[in-house]
């Protein structure tokens, strides 16, 4: 089972333009909101229609716009898992489930689907209540049932954790994991979230402005993100647009400052990132990639504490974009956990650790999200 | 008070109370019966016309559905009298539809069904709104997902968008057959004043007091009154009750 997915839509602000191909997969379609990635699953469930192109799900045309073939959602029965799971409120949480099961299905056979969902999902003693009066926890794993108990020809689910409260999120992962082991077929995961789509995927495709600017396995996209969209998706805190100076040199413009590079520079730089996890303090005080900054800000979490770096006086530049991140452990004893504001620190910015990407001049616009 | 006057009052009673029984003997009801009829079968065809037109405007794309919208709504905004101009216009008894329901054994111009016609075309806006607007509620993304779950645009209007519209469905009811019951000038024009056929409660208030008998107009005001504030309360109360898949569990 497998899905082939060739479109173009032109949006009122982009032009979608998706080429996808995927095998009994999960495949994550990571991008910001409004990138375009949830309009590709709508396309692919039939709820929107493409300009042209080609949808093939599990051997089955869906869409042909050369062949004029165009299926009905109700054809395509892709029972789409929305974001906000849209369960029936006025069915209670058995005739949910049941809603999508081919009428084809005896009532035994029926009868046996739901009361193996309940099970699964753990919401026995729960079919007849209504969803009102579901935790946010059980609608999520009635949406999942419901979607299951249709069985699609492909699973679609649109960011099904944003709902969720922080901790619920933990305990449905697992049966999030164990329903995606037992489907065959291919998998499309919408997400906005780098540790989402790595925790439940196979291989990531970045989405932005309506194209899939780089697709590989998740460790891939997070060690070479091939494109600004994955390299700001894959959660770098600090990107720079850059200039090649020559073959290891290049100029990153926010900080002012020039980094030598182990890689050799490409032409095409736009830009220039460094993830704040490795930002590391200077043992020496003259060297390549190695600057004096001043502690601005700090901010700190559970296990860790993040230090906002001035490395240049450039105030013409937003603070936002001026500021180098540079996340310490604090589980680990260093100096560098009392770092505060207005002390001067050397740094370094590992010439090994830095991602050079190539993007056209449009991407260089800050993300919605 | 006088002891004189307490002893009276009965006999005085008596003769008054002989009045109204004689007065109600000889009271002619039949508007009453017209009235009901004609908006009890009004309202029913208004219902079924309500919903449907309120599920193809809401599919309906853009620039569609702002012109349906616009026409539908037509018959509220226009002059009852003028409704009744274009019935006649369309449904007279000269013109092909006319014609061809007098072929078919129906003389529809100065008979009861026109009361319904004349009934149906001021009160389907009332319902055609009140249902659009309780269907405009519910998100689209819900009925997308029941698409993509197979249901047909029938079971989605049957099973998700009309239980979740329940209170808009009723209030529209309520409206329309009100607004039925209180259907006077495109009346007269379509269905004309004869008694027992087409003299509704409306027409009979006019006629009467045209004719100068007072109290019997206000009879047939104090019943339409009585009436309308019946419907009015009742769908209030019932509204104010709730939905049990909002309220309750089906277990309890």
């Amino acid at each position: 089972m497998s899905a082939s997915v060739s479109i173009r839509k032109r949006l009122a602000s982009f032009t979608l333009d998706v080429d996808l191909q995927a095998t009994s997969e999960t495949v994550g379609l990571l991008g910001a909101s409004g990138s375009g990635k949830s309009m590709t699953l709508r396309c692919i469930a039939g709820l929107e229609r493409p300009d042209e192109g080609r949808i093939v799900v599990g051997g089955r045309t869906f869409f042909d716009s050369e062949r004029g073939i165009d299926l009905s959602p109700q054809e395509r029965k892709s029972a789409l898992l929305f974001q906000n799971y849209q369960l029936f409120p006025s069915m209670t949480v058995a005739e949910n489930i049941a809603s999508g099961i081919d009428r084809a299905v005896t009532r035994d056979d029926r009868r046996q689907l739901i009361a193996g969902l309940l099970d699964t999902f753990h919401l026995r003693g729960l079919q007849d209540r209504y969803p009102a009066k579901l935790s946010g926890g059980q609608q999520q794993r009635v949406a999942l049932a419901r979607m299951l108990a249709a069985r699609p020809p492909i699973l679609m689910l649109d960011e099904p954790f944003t709902a969720l409260d922080e901790h619920l999120k933990a305990s449905f992962e697992q049966e999030l994991l164990e329903t995606f082991g037992r489907f065959e077929g291919t998998i499309l995961y919408v997400s906005h979230d780098i540790d989402e789509a790595f925790r439940f995927c196979d291989r990531i495709a970045v989405i932005n402005d309506g194209h899939v600017e780089d697709v590989g396995l998740p460790g891939r996209i997070v060690s070479h993100p091939q494109s600004l969209a994955a390299l700001r998706l894959s959660g770098c805190k600090n990107i720079s647009p850059a200039t090649r100076l020559d073959e290891h040199w290049l100029f990153a413009e926010s900080w002012g400052i020039r980094l030598r590079c182990d890689e050799p520079v490409p032409h095409g730089l736009t830009h220039v990132g460094i993830r704040a996890f490795f930002v590391s303090r200077a043992e020496q005080d003259t060297a390549d990639n190695v600057f004096h900054a001043v502690a601005v800000r700090t901010s700190e979490s559970r296990y860790e504490r993040t230090v906002m770096l001035a490395v240049s006086d450039d105030t013409s530049r937003a603070d936002s974009e001026r500021y180098i991140h540079w996340k310490i452990d604090k589980l680990q004893p260093s100096p560098d956990g009392n770092v505060g504001p207005g002390d001067r620190v050397t740094i370094k910015l590992p010439g090994d650790r830095l991602h050079l990407v190539c993007g056209s001049a449009k991407e260089s616009a800050p993300a919605d999200a | 008070m006088s002891p004189r006057c307490d002893l009276r009052l009965p006999r005085d009673l008596e003769e008054p109370m002989d009045t109204i029984a004689t007065y109600f003997a000889e009271f002619d009801f039949r508007p009453l019966a017209v009235s009901l009829k004609t908006s009890l079968v009004a309202s029913a065809i208004v219902v079924i016309l309500g919903i449907l037109a309120a599920f193809k405007t809401l599919g309906a794309h853009r620039r569609l559905k702002g012109w349906l919208d616009s026409v539908f709504t037509l018959p509220m905004v226009l002059p009852p009298t003028v409704v009744g101009y274009f019935l006649l216009v369309i449904f007279g008894n000269s013109t092909p539809i006319g014609r061809f329901l007098i072929g078919h054994g129906l003389r529809l111009i100065f008979s009861w069904p026109a009361t319904v016609l004349a009934a149906t075309a001021v009160a389907f806006p009332l319902m055609y709104r009140t249902v659009r607007a309780a269907f405009e509620q519910v998100d689209p993304d819900m009925l997308d997902a029941a698409r993509t779950l197979g249901f047909s645009e029938a079971k989605i209007l049957r099973r998700v968008l009309l239980p979740l519209s329940w209170p808009g469905v009723m209030a529209g009811t309520v409206l329309s057959f009100a607004r039925a019951m209180g259907e006077f000038g495109a009346t007269l024009f379509v269905a004309g004043n004869l008694p027992g056929v087409t003299q509704t409660m409306p027409i009979a208030v006019y006629f009467s007091w045209a004719s100068g008998d007072l109290v019997t107009a206000g009879v047939w005001v104090a019943l339409i009154v009585a009436i309308s504030c019946a419907a009015v309360f009742g769908i209030n109360g019932y509204m104010a009750r709730g939905n049990r898949f909002r309220e309750a569990d089906a277990a309890r």
